[in-house]
């Protein structure tokens, strides 16, 4: 079923949906969650936080709820540190840009047990992000997931083209689409930011017009090979599924070629099993 | 235990520094990274290792100094930091604040202290660590550097009843860095030293402060009655010289501060702590067959032998080698540079 990522003030709108409702402060978490429940078979509460995670005060009304919480940032470890508990006991995803000092900071999350996601375009610095993406397939200590690494290793197939890993960033059609305020139908949230929307309402979802517009997206790596560009001749091309190709990114090729050398590695030691708060 | 050193800065300079020759030369980065933190956590978790000691210069001046020390508390090892207790009130007042919510049995301060008069400073540094004591006394444990014959106890026994400072003193005595004209306590003098140190007897039970030895004491210089107060105290007593095992900033390691200028590694090449504690015991024998303790009887003698005492510290030998036989000594280190 494809859930909906959609605006608190839609829940009402898209009762029987499977729902990823997006709020816009800490404060609306459990009063969205509440909502979405009782309609919905609800999925997560998406909170979009502009204070670093160390400002963001936890609470146990929070236990159950599963929640992606993207900051800029993560603050001062000091002011976590004595809420680490609370935080590991909560269905907690923490959303950080993937750029400058986040790396680190998203596998320091990780280390003590803190599920972690990093966001990157085709600019990213592809390098401290194979370091992360090492540290999260195969570091020697077991920690908490770090994504999307983790997807890509599960949508990876050594034969054949994977499964597209971006429903880690809830970015990917077939599985989510994103609605605005209004009701207007995205197939991501950067196109939605953008205002390229494939249907104008909510009576429009189950049209044909927004399945042929997933379809289309689906199959949209065929045309790469059409048009024979550099990312249908890249061998790194089965994990990436030309993720990048528009921002014609340098340095990705090397990045995935070398996730997929960790993954196969990783498929032939199995994960860490050192002992982990 | 790993030593991790959490910057090459210090904000004092004491005439026994162990460390001023290391910090002097160090040109590598000044600061240990969050990311080599996170590295250090796990390479010390993945070799069952639980303790670890954050130490410098003075580790508060990294500026998240605090932020570390609770990661590592986070991550499960119990935590020795070694401070000279000299920070900014306002750093101080973070530290307080945050070290509160830590458990206390998983944290401690090693508050080196200097006697105040033999080892003059000014009154603002005073004022600084009283200050520092006065709200972390009970996470420190106090540690005094025996560096001339002639030292005094009194003032610390003052320190740790004002300030209810942890019941255990630690106690070194200062060793020789090859070619840094630090001051240190001859292997002439030790005796007179722990037979100095013995004399405070009546002052230690009184207060119920217990001694605990750091490295390179040797056993044949405590005589067998003061020997039994101590066990009978419940003194920590230490006639070992393992490898300290120090790691830079930049992740460079090596043996111990003495020990730096030879075979400096990067932890990099070990695939556990287990393998470099090993490789730095093989250093500090290689250099044990060119001369056995730091006593002519050392050769002879059945502790040594039986391993009950290390012969003194490998410092000892290393910092006459140098003196004596510069060529022995790069024989060795070219040795141990082909040990892989």
């Amino acid at each position: 079923m494809t859930r909906l990522v959609c605006p608190e003030v839609l829940i009402d709108r898209l009762e029987g949906r499977s729902l990823c409702v997006r709020v816009d402060s800490p404060d609306r978490i459990v009063e969205a969650a509440d909502r979405a429940r009782r309609r919905s078979p609800w999925t997560c509460v998406i909170c979009d936080s502009a204070v670093p995670l160390d400002e963001i005060n936890p609470e146990e009304t929070w236990r159950g709820i599963a929640i992606a919480l993207m900051a800029p940032s993560i603050g001062r470890f000091r002011n976590l540190a004595s809420r680490l508990e609370l935080l590991r006991g909560l269905g907690l995803r923490v959303f950080l840009p993937g750029e400058g000092e986040n790396l680190a900071a998203a596998r320091l999350l990780a280390s003590v047990g803190i599920s972690v996601t990093v966001t990157f375009d085709g600019s990213a610095d592809w390098e401290a992000l194979a370091d992360l993406m090492t540290y999260a397939l195969i570091g020697p200590v077991r920690h908490a997931p770090v994504e999307p690494f983790e997807t890509m290793a599960a949508c990876y197939r050594s034969a054949a083209r994977g499964e597209d890993w971006g429903r880690a960033w809830f970015d990917d059609p077939s599985r989510y689409l994103h609605l605005d305020a209004a009701g207007r139908v995205a197939l991501t949230r950067r196109e939605l930011l953008d205002g390229r929307f494939v249907a104008d309402g909510i009576s429009n979802l189950d049209s044909d017009e927004v399945k042929e517009a997933v379809e289309a997206r689906n199959q949209a790596w065929r045309e790469l090979f059409a048009q024979d560009h550099v990312c249908a001749r890249c061998a790194s091309w089965r994990i990436c599924g030309a993720r990048f190709a528009a921002s014609a990114p340098d340095g990705c090729a090397a990045f995935f070629d070398e996730t997929t050398q960790i993954i196969e590695r990783r498929r032939r030691t199995g994960p860490a099993r050192s002992w982990q708060p | 235990m790993a030593n991790i050193l959490l910057t090459n800065k210090c904000i004092r300079e004491c005439p026994y520094c162990f460390a001023g020759r290391e910090m002097a030369q160090s040109e590598g980065q000044d600061f240990l990274s969050w990311e080599n933190a996170v590295y250090l956590a796990d390479f010390l978790t993945a070799s069952g290792e639980r303790r670890v000691s954050l130490l410098g210069g003075e580790p508060s001046l990294h500026p998240e100094f605090v932020d570390i020390t609770l990661y590592f508390v986070a991550r499960g090892f119990d935590v020795n930091v070694f401070t000279s207790a000299i920070m900014s009130s306002a750093r101080l007042e973070t530290l307080a604040r945050h070290v509160a919510a830590a458990p206390a049995e998983r944290l401690n301060f090693v508050c080196n202290l200097n006697d105040p008069e033999q080892t003059p400073t000014t009154a603002s540094e005073r004022e600084q660590v009283e200050a520092f004591l006065a709200r972390l006394g009970a996470w420190t444990m106090p540690a005094f550097n025996i560096y001339r014959p002639d030292f005094r106890l009194e003032f610390l026994f003052g320190l740790v009843e004002r300030f209810g400072l942890r019941k255990r003193l630690r106690l070194g005595i200062t060793h020789p860095i090859a070619g840094a004209g630090n001051a240190w306590i001859r292997a002439g003098e030790i005796g007179a030293v722990i037979e100095r140190l013995c004399s405070y007897r009546h002052a230690f039970e009184a207060a119920l402060i217990r001694p605990s030895f750091d490295c390179g004491f040797p056993l044949c210089r405590v005589v067998d009655a003061d020997l039994g107060w101590l066990t009978r105290l419940g003194a920590s007593t230490n006639f070992k010289c393992r490898p300290a095992i120090d790691i830079t900033p930049d992740m460079e390691v090596y043996c111990c501060f003495p020990l730096s200028f030879l075979d400096r590694r990067s932890v990099f090449e070990f695939d556990s702590f287990r393998q470099i504690v090993e490789h730095y015991r093989k250093l500090q024998e290689r250099v044990r067959t060119e001369i056995a303790g730091i006593y002519d009887e050392c050769g002879s003698c059945i502790h040594r032998s039986e391993a009950t005492c290390a012969g003194g510290g490998v410092c000892h030998i290393v910092n006459r080698l140098a003196a004596e036989a510069p060529a022995t000594l790069k024989k060795i280190a070219d040795d141990q540079a082909c040990l892989s």
